[in-house]
């Protein structure tokens, strides 16, 4: 491919060398394509190559576990209970960590090294979250308390959007789930009728991904894309989880309780969220058809499993099971269909990790009884080595096909 | 990761007033509070990452009631001695310990009978209205955390040996202040 200089102005190759890079780093084209296109114009790639990405992957990796060490670690050093020293004096000392990380962090941020200081910032989110609970710890506050894990929320996910900080968005994410756990722990769900818990996290799970649809500025993208994958993987957990008929014998065991008023008002709450999360993401798509089919599709899928949980129009435990493993198939189907014509990776995964994970648990399910324990592993094992490969290979084909409708729709 | 450095203090600023105004509710609580004594029996779990703590019961932990879990009750308390117990002889109400809906049931009390305390409760475990069962409620005073090795000592302390000092506001909040073993 013969350069082309002529014509082009330092400050055009200068702004396309960064561009190209930027690209290449969102993933809108590959590496190879990147160095093609800076050699047309006489560019080389003597500031970025394959091993200074490389350098980079791994000072995030270290500066991530780094972070993490020093956050677990702060949180032991202060865990060993002060002695002497008055609430306010402790109460400074806990601030104090918290200003002084994060003001390291955005001084490293701003000295040219980001991802260092991306790292320190994350750990000062972990000691911002262990001055929580041991602000709690200093006046006795049960670990059990769910206004802990709401507390390091409030703190945690402002701090993810305002640094773009994907590991603190998990962090803040993970917190809000664990903090409606504890909540209707108070309230006796999990001891009661948990057949109305499934509810209630596939209405958290259609607000994590509508949330995530929605955000679409593109300084955001990508934590819309992790706030929607961490969605599909509860949406997944939680229909994986009701195909087993232990857990409807079970339900059906405690189907006598009366559920707490509070946690059924928490229920219907999160469906009326799930609704308008869902109509705020169309509204974000220009009422785009995938958007209106995805946001149609999520709340069909909580309607039927609302219904069938509310109103029991089935008769045994093995029957609801069997209904529900449909529901993960038609929610497979549609993940793949909606994740090959919309270009959406994150679909595609999940789609075929909950479909890998149904196929996994009804063959033990179905064949467990009838085979010696030995042939089931062995054949399991077969089965886990072809499955894998056809799974590979499949969405190797189907991701393909995706970043091209991907590219398409970009341009 | 791209930021703009006053959402990024904003965000701090936050964070530090999330802790601040935390703790500044408890203080609140304990400046603004009476001290009563109560006694109980712990269990001593350990907690990795916040070192030793105790965990508390009290005679009205558990109580016979027709309440739904989650519900708010009202605990009185009338000091006897050096402690303060849930169960009034003044009253007459026998051995069990008195739940209420509201602080406003001491108001129809005669003063001789009006409680020295009230505690704020929430039912973790509750009944059917039909009938009574026996209820689990939690008042916010179930863990106190001890330095690191001492758990041991207060765990061998049993059947009322142990002495809670907690402090109460106008309100029922309670927060523990101190653990101790009682004096043989």
């Amino acid at each position: 491919m013969a350069a082309t200089t002529g014509g082009t102005s330092p400050e055009f190759r200068q702004q396309l060398q960064s561009e190209v890079e930027a690209w290449r780093r969102d993933r809108l084209i590959t590496s190879k394509a990147a160095r093609g296109i800076l050699a047309r114009y006489g560019l080389s790639l003597s500031g970025w190559d394959v091993s200074a990405a490389t350098r980079a992957r791994l000072a995030v990796l270290f500066g991530t576990l780094g972070g993490l060490l020093v956050g677990l670690g702060t949180v032991l050093f202060v865990a060993s209970n002060w002695e002497g020293l008055p609430h306010f004096a402790k109460l400074a000392l806990l601030v104090g960590a918290v200003l002084l990380a994060n003001s390291i962090g955005f001084v490293l941020s701003r000295k040219n090294h980001p991802r260092i200081g991306a790292s320190v910032i994350f750990a000062a989110g972990l000691v911002y979250a262990a001055s929580v609970f041991l602000t709690g710890q200093e006046y006795n506050v049960s670990v059990t308390d769910s206004i802990l894990l709401l507390l390091c929320t409030i703190g945690l996910l402002p701090m993810a959007y305002a640094v773009t900080s994907r590991p603190l968005l998990i962090a803040g994410l993970v917190g809000l789930i664990g903090w409606y756990g504890m909540l209707i722990d108070t309230w006796g769900a999990w001891r009661g009728p948990h057949a109305l818990l499934p509810i209630a996290f596939l209405g958290w799970s259609v607000v994590f991904i509508s949330v995530g649809d929605a955000e679409n500025r593109p300084a955001f993208r990508r934590m819309g894309d992790l706030t929607r994958i961490l969605g599909l993987e509860l949406l997944s957990f939680v229909i994986f989880l009701l195909g087993f008929t232990e857990f409807w014998r079970s339900a059906g065991e405690a189907a006598g309780y009366q559920p707490a008023v509070n946690f059924i008002y928490s229920v219907a709450a999160l469906v009326v969220l799930a609704v308008v999360a869902a109509a705020v993401a169309c509204w974000r798509r220009a009422w785009a058809r995938p958007a209106l089919a995805q946001a149609s599709g999520l709340l069909l899928a909580l309607a039927v499993a609302s219904a069938i949980i509310l109103i029991h129009p089935l008769g045994s435990a093995e029957e609801y099971a069997l209904a529900f493993n449909a529901l993960a198939l038609l929610l497979v189907l549609g993940g793949l269909f909606l994740g090959v014509t919309g270009g959406r990776e994150s679909l595609i995964n999940a789609s075929l990790i909950l479909f890998g994970a149904v196929v996994f648990a009804r063959y033990f399910d179905f064949l467990g009884t009838l085979f010696d324990r030995s042939l089931v592993f062995v054949g399991a094992g077969l089965l886990l080595l072809v499955g894998g490969f056809v799974l590979e290979s499949s969405r190797r084909r189907l991701l393909v096909h995706a970043r091209r409708r991907e590219v398409s729709h970009a341009v | 990761m791209r930021f703009r450095a006053l959402y990024f203090w904003l965000a701090v600023s936050l964070e530090v007033l999330v802790v601040l105004g935390f703790g500044g509710v408890k203080e609140l609580v304990l400046r603004n509070s009476q001290t009563i004594v109560l006694t109980t029996v712990p269990v001593d779990p350990r907690d990795l990452f916040r070192g030793d703590y105790v965990a508390l019961r009290y005679e009205f932990s558990s109580v016979r009631c027709n309440k739904p879990t989650g519900a708010t009750v009202y605990v009185p308390l009338w000091r006897r001695g050096d402690v303060w117990v849930a169960t009034s002889p003044r009253i007459g109400g026998g051995e069990q310990p008195m739940l209420w809906d509201s602080m406003s049931a001491a108001d129809g009390l005669p003063r001789a009978l009006q409680p020295d305390a009230i505690l704020k409760g929430k039912v973790t475990v509750g009944a059917p209205q039909a009938y009574e069962a026996a209820c689990q409620i939690r008042f916010g005073i179930e863990s106190y955390f001890v330095p690191e090795g001492q758990g041991r000592e207060l765990e061998r302390a049993r059947n009322g040996q142990l002495r809670v000092t907690i402090a109460v506001d106008g309100f029922g909040n309670a927060i523990v202040r101190n653990v101790s073993i009682a004096p043989s």
